[in-house]
């Protein structure tokens, strides 16, 4: 079981304890652990269409590149559904194919995920209920269904090559 | 009704131009309705105007065209549009559990000007036994979905979230 998958069952399992008791420890975990179960499947895949697995390591440590607030800004780009050209690609560069519902659902819920994580981790103000915690698992787990089909996509390899590259394409 | 209504309302604060000051709109004329006043007809008055009063002073101006209006309210955009949504257009569903929603601008965690959407559901909608139904926990994650994709279409210069929490209860304290 790869590392994202063993954090969403991890959210999971969370977001399904004490829900009477609304734990704010669990659910708030449960909503963090959510979104790192999304950055690892991205970032996984950035890193294995990027980087050879040879030597030993080297694809980890691509991996390790990315930064959460260039995916978050790439996301955002990619949000809107039907859309051929979005910000976060080279000058004049038109997708393959209109954005899809699946690409534009994963694009939307991983920016959604990572505001709620900053205020799940950081926000004590803020108080999260269990319909919270299972509503961003349930995200999360959208992200993982509709990758299956996405990656095998045409645009699938503009928006993993933007998750990294995005800000430096127009330098 | 085909889509959000964002014509002017009375009591909206605005700005206009370079007149230093938030104006309250007191009266609003739509389009093809002339202000009384034959002077202040312009070519851009056809579209619509507003009357509008100055804050402490008090000082008014007359048949403003509508867009010419700068709205103080930084949410109004949005806020159009789930009122539009909450109307239940054709083909779109506002389910019934909802039972209101607040709209607020702030920054979001990485600095982003945002506007925040968040519907407030019926506090015993999501729990059966005691534990909240994944079902209709889907079913509103999907309706949220809609909505984010129908603000995108706006085409704001803001980023926007979109999330759903339990409306309070009305808490008994009486002992």
């Amino acid at each position: 079981m790869s590392l994202a998958e063993e954090l969403l069952e991890h959210a999971r399992f969370l977001a399904s304890l004490d829900e009477q008791t609304a734990s704010q420890a669990n659910i708030r975990r449960a909503i963090s652990a959510s979104y790192y179960a999304v950055f690892h499947l991205l970032s996984a895949a950035v890193a294995e269409q990027t980087s050879p697995d040879s030597p030993a390591g080297l694809r980890e440590c691509t991996q390790r590149a990315l930064s959460h607030s260039q995916m978050f800004n790439v996301a955002k780009a990619f949000s809107q559904q039907g859309q051929k050209t979005v910000k976060s690609l080279p000058k004049g560069f038109v997708l393959p194919d209109p954005i899809s519902a699946e690409l534009a659902s994963i694009a939307s819920i991983f920016q959604e995920l990572q505001e709620a994580r900053h205020a799940a981790d950081y926000d004590v103000l803020k108080e999260f209920d269990s319909v919270d915690a299972i509503s961003y698992v349930q995200e999360a787990e959208k992200v993982f269904k509709d990758w299956k089909t996405e990656k095998l996509s045409e645009n699938a390899p503009v928006f993993l090559a933007a998750l990294i590259f995005g800000k430096d394409w127009n330098k | 009704m085909e889509g959000p209504n964002f014509d002017p309302r009375v009591g909206e604060e605005v700005r206009v131009g370079f007149r230093p000051g938030i104006f309250k709109i007191t009266k609003v004329r739509p389009a093809c309705e002339e202000h009384p006043n034959h002077n202040l007809h312009t070519p851009e008055s056809v579209l619509g105007t507003v009357d509008l009063r100055q804050e402490g002073s008090g000082f008014e101006l007359p048949a403003i065209p509508w867009h010419r209006l700068d709205y103080v309210d930084e949410t109004r955009t949005v806020r159009r549009t789930i009122e539009w949504l909450a109307a239940s257009p054709d083909n779109r569903k506002y389910p019934d559990y909802i039972v209101d929603y607040e709209v607020t601008a702030e920054d979001d965690h990485a600095g982003n000007p945002s506007i925040y959407v968040r519907f407030l559901v019926a506090p015993d909608y999501f729990y059966k036994n005691g534990r909240a139904s994944e079902e209709k926990v889907a079913e509103l994650n999907a309706f949220l979905y809609d909505v984010r994709q129908t603000l995108l279409g706006l085409g704001l210069d803001r980023w926007t979230y979109v999330r759903a929490g339990q409306a309070r209860k009305v808490l008994d304290v009486a002992s």
